[in-house]
């Protein structure tokens, strides 16, 4: 019995870690970058946001390490920093989601949106005193980045929770 | 302290020992972990398929999406057809006359070998101030970091990572990229960097000119090979115009690069080289 539920556990586990890989290739694919005047999507705090509220704070926190060692590939943060980042974001979403928030579509939105805004502003605080670039317009760039990921990011909802649901459904029969 | 002895807690310390080892291997020895290039080994391969199909998809739809504007860019093209026969014809003339005015003089080659490897772009990477790009070939195949990565147009950036068989690259669009560089006309040596207010209209810049400086639009800017980091008379770009720098004390020329940096599909790394001055 226990037997079971580990490999469904697995199964599922590695069923996350190709959507993470997809959430990675697919906006960074060639001719899906829309141009240089906006920026590339990033739905990955999405994803991991909502692995957290559905798996709770273990498995989004080894889905976040995943996802940010991906990230790290092709940004140029030190590595690890970015896995760091995203683990921690994965446990904190999965024990929010055991303990406070419901479920539901809002709260992963609210997680991501607040992950991306978070990281805005520490990259506006950086680029504004290694750089001298305006802190607002950093900013801006990363509420575009918002703007643009939160449909896609909507999705990543949708796919986790089928994907929990019908695990759910399994372990139920 | 039974919160020590929380699963959770235990996890969250795991993973933070983790990072924290990737972050001191790769800021020590300056190269990718064997985690990452694990990672990078199996993911690259599949990025470049999943490009491949994008590129295939948006040519299979874009060609019925733009049927009436391919028809008119088909005669635009015709009629620029002749006129680069024309022009042909005279390039041509100009090679063997330029050949004979190089034996006259006895003019050495700058460049007497460049080592490249063709590389494909596995993905194009644009952040909020970071313009970069993943490509299909690393060390194994000699790429080393700080390679430079440029088309037939000219320079395109550099590499700034290294895994087994991908690299990643740092191009002149991104804010930290610094370069110098030397205007063709004028031989003034400037300083070439990205810019953040640029990045948007996919421009960099030659910073800190002087008011009164000669450089004009459309002026060639190649690199300077001072330092020997780049060799030197590559395209960095041409200028798109000067204008005023924000504190108003000194101007700015905008540069539109080599290439179009997002529709690269395929780099050429130089591996190596040798200047004869």
């Amino acid at each position: 019995m226990e037997y079971g539920i580990n490999r469904r556990a697995a199964a599922k586990g590695i069923i996350y870690i190709l959507l993470a890989t997809l959430c990675y290739i697919l906006p960074a694919a060639r001719g899906m970058v829309p141009g240089y005047g906006l920026p590339t999507v990033n739905v990955m705090p999405f994803f991991i946001a909502a692995v957290g509220f559905f798996e709770g704070p273990y498995m989004a926190g080894a889905v976040g390490l995943y996802g940010g060692l991906l990230l790290s590939l092709s940004s140029s943060t030190v590595e690890g920093a970015e896995g760091l980042i995203l683990a921690f974001f994965g446990i904190f979403c999965g024990s929010v989601g055991v303990m406070m928030m419901r479920k539901i579509l809002p709260s992963v939105m609210l997680c991501g949106i607040g992950l991306l805004a978070g990281r805005g502003i520490i990259s506006a605080t950086y680029y504004r005193i290694f750089y001298g670039v305006s802190f607002w317009s950093v900013l801006v760039s990363y509420l575009r980045i918002i703007a643009l990921s939160a449909l896609p990011g909507a999705l990543c909802y949708f796919i986790v929770s089928a994907v929990s649901r019908r695990f759910f459904e399994e372990e139920d029969t | 302290m039974k919160i020590f002895r929380s699963k959770l807690i235990i996890f969250a310390a795991v993973i933070t020992a983790v990072c924290i080892g990737l972050m001191l291997y790769s800021g020590g020895t300056g190269k990718s972990s064997f985690v990452t290039r694990a990672l990078g080994a199996v993911v690259v391969p599949v990025q470049e398929g999943v490009s491949a199909v994008v590129d295939g998809l948006s040519d299979f739809f874009g060609y019925f999406y733009r049927y009436s504007s391919l028809v008119e860019e088909n005669a635009r093209l015709r009629e620029q057809i002749n006129k680069y026969q024309e022009m042909e014809q005279r390039y041509l003339s100009a090679i063997s006359e330029n050949t004979q005015l190089r034996k006259l003089t006895g003019l050495a080659m700058k460049y007497k070998d460049f080592d490249f490897e063709v590389c494909q772009v596995s993905s194009v990477y644009r952040g909020v101030a970071q313009v970069g790009m993943v490509l299909n070939k690393g060390a194994s195949s000699g790429i080393e970091a700080g390679d430079v990565v440029m088309t037939e147009a000219g320079f395109v950036g550099y590499i700034s990572t290294v895994g087994p068989t991908y690299s990643e690259v740092v191009t002149v669009l991104d804010i930290s990229f610094k370069a110098e560089a030397k205007v063709s006309r004028t031989k003034e040596t400037v300083i070439a960097e990205g810019d953040f207010d640029l990045i948007e209209e996919g421009r960099f810049r030659l910073a800190y000119l002087p008011t009164d400086t000669d450089i004009k639009e459309n002026d060639m800017v190649e690199t300077s090979g001072y330092g020997g980091v780049y060799p030197p008379g590559l395209v960095l770009g041409r200028v798109d115009r000067v204008e005023l720098d924000k504190s108003g004390m000194t101007c700015n020329a905008v540069l539109r690069p080599a290439d179009d940096i997002l529709e690269l599909k395929w780099v050429y790394v130089v591996k190596d080289f040798e200047v004869t001055d």
